[in-house]
């Protein structure tokens, strides 16, 4: 499978109002060809971030950014704005988590849709209008006639999302980046937005990434997972390989605390102390002080390193602990 | 220890307090500071700062330009401006934090009630600001001072009442704000009484905004306050006063200009300043506003601060 | 570890909280001036249920079912517009807040957000020390008190020097437990207390509460719109759906066999977080209806797949399907 998006040792500092926060501290990451990617990863650990720095959102007099980010080969981060404009919306698209907050109110949905055709496709305002229907059908905004000239305050939640997506996905993008699409949707809901990206994927073929806190969505649609901790990356692999054979601490300690069917009333395996407050980049690993399972080695700070079971699978660990054969 | 939780030895959180980062002192701030810090002290200390008495008429000097003796020259009958000039700025001062004082006691209760309560005693409330709010805050002074005859305590009542209605509406509006927010829920579900929601948990959380708005209305009522005594509504002579000075001046700007030019020109000084005061708390207050300081000057003190440790182990 | 059977815990004969077709309905959209006839959203329609000593009831559903404003009509932070709550043999439906005062010692309430918890004004050892003084407890009580909560949520003595700001949402939901605990209260109502939390904090929280369960023999109404939390934590369960609970039973009988067509459709769209299960999946069509606009009979007929004629003229009522199980369906 070919590379689509490359991050090579991607770092980002934030200035807040409590000093430096150093969000990602060197995120490698690599996505394929038609891939689902999830990034999965507790509050605070750089995801979302991560997503920003793709389309470099980030506010420029707050931030500071280093590192590569290869979209076909060509290094978003150094490209001048005119061509950003063109990678933004048209090559690689992002969805938000909170639907309302991130519609315009003041305008329908339709003409959102159509902005993009007429901006990105340099179509006139009446064919703009007829692709609009027809997106609307197919991210399944029903009757599309009455909707597309709705205000997003008179959708539901899902419909909402699902407007969002029609616009990310409106100029057939290479890449979806979709940051918590269904954290603020009832469960039934989001049940039905993952079908729709599931089938927007095979249609299309896109990429998506699919940035999550919860393993049972990664479980559901992605192909490929990686783990973030403290602004880095932990761990690479296919999602069965997560589940069944997870090489790094955190990744293995966090599956584990994820209530199971059939638990009732047990005590959970939980990890103990909390993650680093990103003021200052710890020297050695940054989940030595919560892992259970550390070594002297760990005051150096562990390379990806291959796990050994499968191709792909990598771990940040110097005390690798999954099996060696593949499973 | 419990097996649930922790290993005891990890850390939980910071040990020292963290400095929050967020420059308050940008330079328009200082700029502001300054002036006023310098104007307040000459004011305050008026009989230090100043040989002459501001009432002390010498009337072979009337109307002199300035010299040596008197750097701004002297009024009608005599007195120095300069003195004049700093006594009266006592007097608007001190009253102009009389009416914000009055209105500040009045209008944030009255706002805390109306928010909190909503319905019927927000009604009530509301039309009562309502109507003050329709007429122009000068109109009201003179009525009231009308009725009550002439006078400095007078002026203060009455504008004090005239500027309870805007302060009572923003406090209004952040106890509804506040109201709705779970701490206030919780608070109710504990069983607090509601003076002690109102007073000891909403309005700490009310503090800054109050204090940005009260900012500004210092510098409204110096306005009003000038204007009143203009009009002689508001002082009585022959105590100074920055608008008795300027109702005096200008009967005699081609003799001696200075006479109207500076009681003018300190009222606009102080109200600018305290403008861009007020203007620089409200950036300070919002986060997301706040001037940052640069990276480079934070690692800087950042390594100086390492650098300090390590020598010190 | 395992804790001792659930139901061990609970004592049957004393009901703490029993609620008899509790209603609660909000005006909504305009009446009136143009003669269009008021609406009216009908947040709770008809819920009963009892708590027992000791037990821990779970309250499940999607926005807009009604749980939140169950569990704020349970300890009387609203009014409530029919039906009837009895808390320990005292009825409070109509009692006044004044009244309420009193008995709010042993009920208290746990929040969703940690972080809107606490005045952001205050630091924590003023907030818990203040719950102590405005009911009346001596300091030296409430010190101790205070003392022994920090130890079973397991936080150092100087974390009452921080505010809030400072800290985690796990610490602050950790404190928000202290907080209602410091009075002894008869009953808690948890509204979606795990929701905003990490999976790993969640995890804490939930062994804390397991724990405190078995330490204080604490009664528990837990809302969630959590399956999988509802199963690991409560002793029995009620489904909402619209204003009115469609299934209700004890939670092993009711995971071991799924009645209600809601419950298997809510059960069914959880992503397990195990990539070889069977992926078929129930799709509910289109959206949570609003509660303004209902139609007749079943509320959930319009999205449910063994709907009949029957279902759109004839609202089912809750029914024993045996083992304390009821569900509210005409096809089960």
């Amino acid at each position: 499978m070919s590379t689509l998006l490359e991050i090579k040792n991607l770092k980002l500092d934030l200035m807040s109002t409590r000093g430096i926060v150093h969000a990602l501290s060197g995120v490698d990451l690599r996505i394929g060809e038609g891939e689902i990617h999830g990034l999965v990863g507790e509050s605070g650990c750089g995801k979302s971030m991560t997503a920003r720095s793709v389309l470099r959102l980030n506010n420029a007099a707050r931030s500071r950014v280093s590192g590569e980010i290869l979209f076909r080969g060509e290094d978003i981060l150094k490209l001048p704005n005119k061509e950003l404009r063109h990678v933004r919306g048209e090559r690689i698209s992002l969805i938000f988590q909170d639907p309302a907050a991130s519609l315009n109110p003041l305008m329908t949905i339709g003409a959102q849709i159509g902005e993009v055709y007429r901006l990105h496709g340099n179509c006139s305002k009446a064919e703009a209008r007829e692709k609009t229907l027809t997106m609307l059908e197919k991210v399944g905004i029903y009757p599309p006639e009455k909707r597309i000239d709705q205000y997003p305050h008179e959708l539901s939640g899902g419909l909402q999302q699902r407007a969002m997506i029609a616009i990310a996905v409106a100029a057939s993008p290479d890449l979806l980046i979709a940051d918590e699409p269904t954290t603020a949707l009832d469960v039934t809901i989001q049940a039905q937005i993952l079908e729709l990206l599931k089938d927007l994927q095979r249609d299309t073929g896109m990429s998506i990434l699919l940035i999550t806190h919860n393993f049972g969505i990664v479980a559901e649609i992605c192909d490929r997972v990686s783990v973030m901790y403290a602004g880095r990356i932990v761990e690479t692999a296919d999602t069965r390989t997560i589940f069944r054979n997870p090489g790094h601490p955190y990744s293995k300690a966090l599956i584990a605390s994820i209530p199971k069917a059939g638990g009732g009333g047990e005590y959970l395996a939980t990890i103990p102390g909390s993650p680093p407050e990103l003021y200052s980049v710890p020297a050695g690993c940054p989940f030595a002080p919560r892992c259970g399972n550390k070594s002297a080695a760990c005051a150096r700070l562990p390379e990806m390193r291959p796990c050994g079971d499968r191709d792909g699978h990598f771990a940040a660990c110097h005390n690798l602990q999954c099996a060696k054969e593949a499973r | 220890m419990s097996i649930i939780f922790y290993n005891t030895h990890v850390p939980l959180f910071r040990k020292k307090k963290k400095k929050e980062e967020g420059v308050l002192f940008t330079v328009p701030m200082v700029i502001s500071l300054a002036v006023l810090a310098a104007i307040i002290l000459c004011c305050l200390f008026a009989t230090a700062v100043s040989p002459y008495s501001p009432t002390g008429q010498d009337l072979k000097s009337s109307l002199a330009l300035p010299s040596a003796a008197h750097l701004l020259g002297c009024d009608k009958v005599g007195r120095d401006l300069l003195t004049r000039l700093f006594y009266g700025g006592r007097t608007t001062l001190l009253a102009a934090l009389g009416v914000v004082g009055l209105s500040v006691v009045l209008g944030v209760p009255l706002g805390l009630f109306a928010g909190y309560y909503g319905k019927k005693v927000d009604a009530v409330i509301g039309r009562v600001c309502d109507v003050l709010l329709a007429f122009p805050s000068l109109l009201l002074a003179f009525v009231f001072v009308a009725a009550f005859g002439r006078g400095l305590s007078n002026a203060i009542i009455a504008l004090g009442i005239v500027y309870v209605p805007m302060l009572t509406r923003l406090v209004r509006s952040l106890t509804m704000v506040e109201k709705n927010k779970t701490y206030v829920q919780a608070a109710t579900s504990i069983g607090y009484s509601d003076f002690r929601i109102m007073f000891r948990h909403i309005l700490p959380n009310c503090i800054s905004n109050i204090t940005v708005q009260i900012t500004l209305d210092l510098a409204y009522a110096i306005l009003d306050l000038a204007s009143l005594s203009f009009l002689g509504l508001g002082v009585q002579p022959p105590t100074a006063d920055w608008g008795a000075m300027l109702d005096e001046g200008r009967n005699y700007l081609l003799q001696n200009p200075l006479l109207a030019l500076s009681p003018g020109l300190a009222i606009v000084v102080v109200v600018v300043s305290l403008n861009i005061f007020s203007d620089g708390l409200h950036q300070y207050f919002e986060p997301i506003q706040r001037a940052l300081p640069s990276f480079e000057k934070v690692e800087k003190r950042e390594k100086k601060r390492m650098e300090k440790h390590e020598y010190a182990a | 570890m395992t804790v001792e059977n659930r139901n061990g815990l609970i004592d049957e004969s004393h009901i703490v909280l029993k609620a008899e077709n509790l209603r609660k309905y909000y005006p909504a959209g305009s009446g009136g001036f143009f003669g269009k006839k008021a609406q009216v959203l009908r947040a709770l329609d008809g819920v009963s249920f009892e708590i027992h000593r000791g037990e821990i009831f779970g309250v499940v559903g999607e926005s807009g079912c009604g749980k939140s404003t169950l569990g704020c009509s349970v300890l009387r932070l609203l009014d409530v517009d029919g039906g009837s709550v009895v808390f320990e043999g005292t009825d409070i439906t109509n009692m006044t807040r004044k009244e309420l005062k009193g008995l709010r010692r042993d009920m208290q309430m746990v929040f969703q957000n940690p972080y809107s918890s606490f005045n952001p004004k205050q630091n924590i050892g003023s907030a818990l020390r203040e719950v102590g003084r405005v009911h009346g407890m001596s300091r030296a009580d409430t010190e101790k008190k205070i003392e022994t909560l920090l130890g079973y949520i397991s936080l150092p003595e100087d974390i009452l020097t921080r505010s809030p700001g400072e800290l985690s949402g796990g610490q602050l939901q950790r404190l928000a437990i202290a907080r209602a605990l410091i009075l002894d209260p008869k009953f808690i109502v948890a509204d979606e207390a795990v929701s905003a939390l990490d999976v790993s904090v969640q995890a804490q929280i939930l062994n804390l509460l397991v724990d405190l369960r078995k330490k204080l023999s604490l009664t528990m109404m837990f809302i969630s719109h959590e399956m999988t939390v509802i199963e690991h934590l409560c002793d029995s369960v009620a489904v909402m759906y619209l204003g009115k609970i469609v299934e209700s039973a004890p939670t092993d009988e009711l995971f071991a066999n799924i009645l209600h067509p809601y419950t298997q459709a809510l059960m069914s769209a959880i992503p397990k977080a195990d990539p070889d299960t069977d992926k078929k999946r129930i799709i509910l069509e289109g959206d949570v209806q609003s509660a303004i606009d209902l139609p007749k009979g079943c509320r959930f007929a319009s999205r449910c797949r063994n709907c009949a004629a029957r279902c759109t003229e004839e609202e089912p009522e809750l029914r024993d399907a045996g083992n304390g199980h009821f569900v509210a369906c005409h096809f089960v």
